[in-house]
Order: C-alpha cells, then structure tokens, then sequence
C-alpha cells in the first residue's frame, strides 16, 4: 500500500509513467455544478465565481484529481464575432457561423484572447481556482484546436467546401487560428491552470484525409504546442485517432486522449512510457449506466491501461452530457477507489 | 444495366480524386446505352456506397465523403430534369436539421436521397421540436428526416416524436447524426422508426421503411 498523494502529485507520477498510490481520474463536469449550485446554465457559465465554487463542490463530491477552468466551446467562436446559445438543460451550442465570406478571412486578424468576455471569464476561473487550491489540485484549461476551429468559424459545410475550391483561404483561417490557439493557451497558463487539453476532432482521418493531417495539420499542432509555453494534452474529442496515433505520439504532448471505441489496450502499447494515455469512459453511453455498468466500466479501463503508469481515467470526449446522473459519477468515482489503487493486482489473471 | 467490378472502380477513383471530367466521360460513355436514371442508380450510387462504406470502416474521411458526394450533385444537376426525380411511388417527405446551425449530414443526405430519386423537401433548421411535429402533420408527411449534431438536440426527437403521437399522426421519424452512431440506443429511446450510420445508407433504409408501411 502506498501513501496517499495529493491530486497533483498522483497525476504528476501517471504523466511520468510511475504508479503512484492509485490511477488517476477526472470528469469534466463542466455542467453538473449549476444544478449543484441551483443555477441555470446560463447563470453558471456566466458567472465565474459561480463556476468556481461549484468546481470546487464537484470536486469534493467526486474526489477526482483535478479541476477545469474551460467554459464552453463556444466562447472560442466569440473572439472571431460569433455567439453562445444557451440551452437549459444541455451545453451552449454556437449560433450561426461568423466567417462566412472569403473578405471576412482576408481581412481576419488574430484576436486577442483576453479581450473577449466569454474568455476573460475563463481566465477569472483559473485565477480564483489557483488562488484556493495552490499547488495541489490540478487545474486544467482548455481549447479548441487550429484545424478544428474553423468548424464553429465557417459551418463544417463551408469549411469542405473552401477546402476544396478555395484550400488557400482555409490555410490562412489555419495560420491565424494557430496563432490564437497558442495565445489562449498562454494566458490560460499564465492564469494559473497547469496544463492545457487541445480538443482537435479535426485531426482524426475519420474527418479529414490523413494526407492532409500528416501533411499540414501535425506540423501545425506541433507548432501550437511548441508556442504554448507549458504542458499541453491532445484529445480528438471522441473521434477515433487510428493509425495516426504514433505520429501525434511523436509531437510532445503530454497526454493524448483518443475515441474510447479504439482499444485502450493498444493505445497504452502504443505511447507506454512515452506519452499518458486519457480517456477509457464514454459520457453519451454514461446516460444509460446503472452503477453496476459504471463499476464495470471502470474495471475495464483500469485492466486495459492502468498497470505502468502513464493512464489518466476520464471521459473521452471532454465534457459530462446533462443529462448524465450523479448517481453513475458517484458509482465512477466509488470505483475508482475501489478497485484503482495500485499495483493493480487483481488485473492480472 | 450490367457494371463490371472494373468501371466501379474508376468511378469511386474518379470521385475521390474529384476528377469531374473523368466522372464525367464515364457517365456520358454509360449514357450511350442505358436511360439516364439507371445510370445513376447502377453506376454512381453504388460508387458513393462504397465511399461511405468506407468511411464507416475507417477507410476514409467524412470530407471525402462529402467531397465525393458535392461532385455527384454536379451531375445530378447536369443530367437529370426534376421531372425524372419524381420516378417513384412515395410518402411525403421532409429534413430538418434540429437545433442546430451545422448541415452538414443534411446536405450528404439529400443529395443521397437525390441521386436516388427520392423527392425531399428541405426544411433548413427546426429550433423547436413540437413546432416541426405540427409543420409535418399540418403537411401530411408520411417520413420526417431529422440530423442532429448535440447529444440534447438528439434527445428532443422524443417530444418530436411525442407531439405527432399525440397529434394522430402517422409520420414516420429517421434520425441520424453523431449522438445516433455513437450511442445505438438513442434511436429506441427517443421513439425514433430508424436510423442509418451513413448518408449512403438513408436510401436503402427508406425502400424497406416505405416497403413495410
């Protein structure tokens, strides 16, 4: 039995492929806490002492590893003129797209991530959250990725459609998203979260063409984490990575969470010792879980990528759904405690 | 009309190369002997199966997809009047895109169900779901075609669903989109009469939907 570490030393040992006391884990709750707090939606995400106090129940409900400064995906699109649409019982959605003609990208310009309100609250939530957990408790930031951004900018269907009669306009949409990926993931840093997750769904071949990947967009995810002046972590949202895995491998990212329908065993084969694999738990399947289903889950996860070192539980895609029960996180975290501690004997048959 | 594994092959090359002109000769030399209908349904679709076949294995990108499938639009457009698309016997049929401003799957869809003679109207975005139950019983549909993107918008299909029970109507509701591929039980959940994984796919689910009602 090892002695118990704090959040942020237990993770520190999974990302440097140690085990440590126990495997460990984090939900990114980034809605749960409004109904902890009995706030709308709206209310919550608007106001970032609401969301910090409710990361903070949360986590002490759950006991996970870690806390999260993110909002909403689409505050990123409110730096290029778009809007949030909230909802009352599901994430904000983004409005309609904002960059719409070829003059609008042509005369673009990096925003500045901390002049946009939706963001500044963010960094609000990062400074309040560093100020009431030190050092302890991992805080974690989060972005959309260069390649994907457009997706929110241009609609998914005018994004095609540039990429295939005008693919000059899109590398430039890329070039400028780029600089302000690496820009928002610095004043997130200098806000106090201790790491930054990329969400890049657009780097999985089951979107674009892997040519195109391999060609420009890991050379540009490996520019935004260079920029990025810390730990950054690469998930695809769900999205399957597939057989461009070793190569996102090789980009220096500190964690990648890739689609919990690949197989979890074959990634951790894949990055054991290099990289921490993420992920294991799928939030849309979580709404039908009975606590049994969660505990078995968790079990399946933990023997596929637990023993080593080098695995951070948590859900795929990056965000809990609503309508996902208490209950089924309780019976998450329960067994991760039950049946995470290391040295995971009772994964060997 | 007969097509050899071989001409296959150089359509589907032909489409993900976005080789327009290529597509093009093949479609024309097809036309010299077959009406023009049966060119699309033996020789296109089939082609556009596979890629979204494909996609489905892991194969492809959704953007190849798409990309293949906007290039068989162009055709469609080139070689079939309105007048063929209305070939067969069938519901009334409407799309919509629920809660959401991306129309993406919406567009592979209908230029699926296009490129196979289905008639669809467009009905852009529905922001709310009883209202787009009321439009489809006010219109008499017998299908209703739903995308969605987010897992909640996948979730209000119910009170579609739910509002044309309560209205009488005998619409039929197909779903698609990400929450549907990624969780198979939504579809049962959510009241739905089917769902498909691809846009490809849609028109073959119809002709056994409309087959058995």
């Amino acid at each position: 039995m090892i002695a118990p570490l704090k959040p942020a030393e237990r993770l520190g040992a999974a990302l440097s492929h140690q085990e440590g006391d126990r495997v460990p884990f984090f939900l990114a709750v980034t809605l749960h806490p409004a109904r902890a707090l009995g706030l709308s939606i709206q209310d919550y995400l608007s106001d970032p002492e609401a969301v910090i106090e409710g990361q903070l129940r949360l986590r002490h409900t759950l006991g996970h590893d870690a806390v999260t400064s993110f909002l909403h995906a689409s505050a990123e699109v409110e730096a290029f003129g778009g809007e949030t649409l909230f909802r009352t019982d599901g994430p904000p959605n983004t409005g309609a797209p904002p960059l719409t003609r070829a003059s609008a990208i042509e005369r673009l310009r990096v925003p500045d991530p901390t002049q946009v309100p939706a963001l500044a609250r963010s960094l609000t939530v990062a400074r309040g959250l560093k100020a009431r957990l030190g050092d302890d408790v991992p805080i974690l930031g989060g972005l959309v990725g260069p390649l994907s951004l457009p997706v929110i900018q241009l609609g998914f269907e005018r994004y095609l459609d540039w990429l295939m009669d005008a693919p000059e306009l899109v590398r430039q949409l890329w070039r400028i998203n780029e600089a302000f990926c690496i820009a928002w993931g610095n004043a997130q840093l200098a806000a106090g979260v201790s790491a930054v997750a990329i969400a890049e769904p657009l780097v999985s071949s089951t979107l674009l063409p892997k040519e195109l990947i391999r060609k420009e967009g890991l050379p540009a995810l490996r520019r935004v984490r260079e920029g990025i002046q810390g730990a950054v972590a690469l998930s695809s949202a769900s999205a399957p990575m597939g057989s461009l895995l070793p190569e996102l491998s090789e980009l220096g990212f500190v964690g990648l969470a890739p689609s919990c329908d690949e197989s979890l065993a074959e990634a951790k084969a894949t990055l054991r010792g290099r990289v921490a694999l993420m992920g294991g738990l799928n939030g849309l399947a979580m709404s039908h879980w009975s606590p049994q289903d969660a505990e078995a889950a968790v079990k399946d996860a933990l023997r596929a990528a637990g023993p080593g070192g080098g695995f951070v539980l948590a859900e795929h895609h990056g965000e809990i759904p609503w309508c996902v029960s208490e209950e089924v996180l309780m019976a998450v975290a329960e067994a991760v405690r039950s049946w995470g501690a290391y040295p995971l004997d009772w994964t060997i048959e | 009309m007969n097509v050899s594994s071989h001409v296959l092959n150089r359509v589907e090359a032909a489409l993900l190369d976005l080789d327009l002109e290529a597509l093009r000769s093949l479609v024309v030399e097809a036309l010299a002997t077959t009406p023009k209908l049966e060119v699309f349904e033996a020789l296109v679709e089939p082609a556009l199966e596979r890629i979204g076949r494909s996609w489905e294995d892991g194969d492809l990108a959704l953007a190849q997809v798409y990309m293949a499938s906007r290039l068989v639009e162009r055709l469609v457009e080139e070689h079939l009047v309105a007048g063929l698309l209305a070939h067969r016997t069938q519901p009334l049929m409407a799309m919509a895109v629920l809660e959401d401003h991306h129309l993406l799957g919406k567009r592979l869809v209908l230029a699926s169900l296009r490129m196979s003679g289905w008639l669809v109207a467009d009905w852009g975005v529905a922001s709310d779901p009883v209202h787009l139950a009321e439009r489809a019983h006010a219109e008499g549909l017998g299908i209703l075609l739903i995308s969605t993107l987010m897992d909640r918008s996948a979730r209000r299909v119910a009170e579609v669903v739910g509002t044309l029970k309560l209205l009488g109507a005998s619409t039929r509701v197909v779903v698609g989109g990400a929450p549907f591929r990624l969780n198979p039980e939504l579809c049962r959940e959510v009241g739905a009469d089917a769902t498909a994984a691809e846009a490809s796919a849609v028109p073959a689910l119809l002709e056994r939907l409309v087959g058995v009602s």
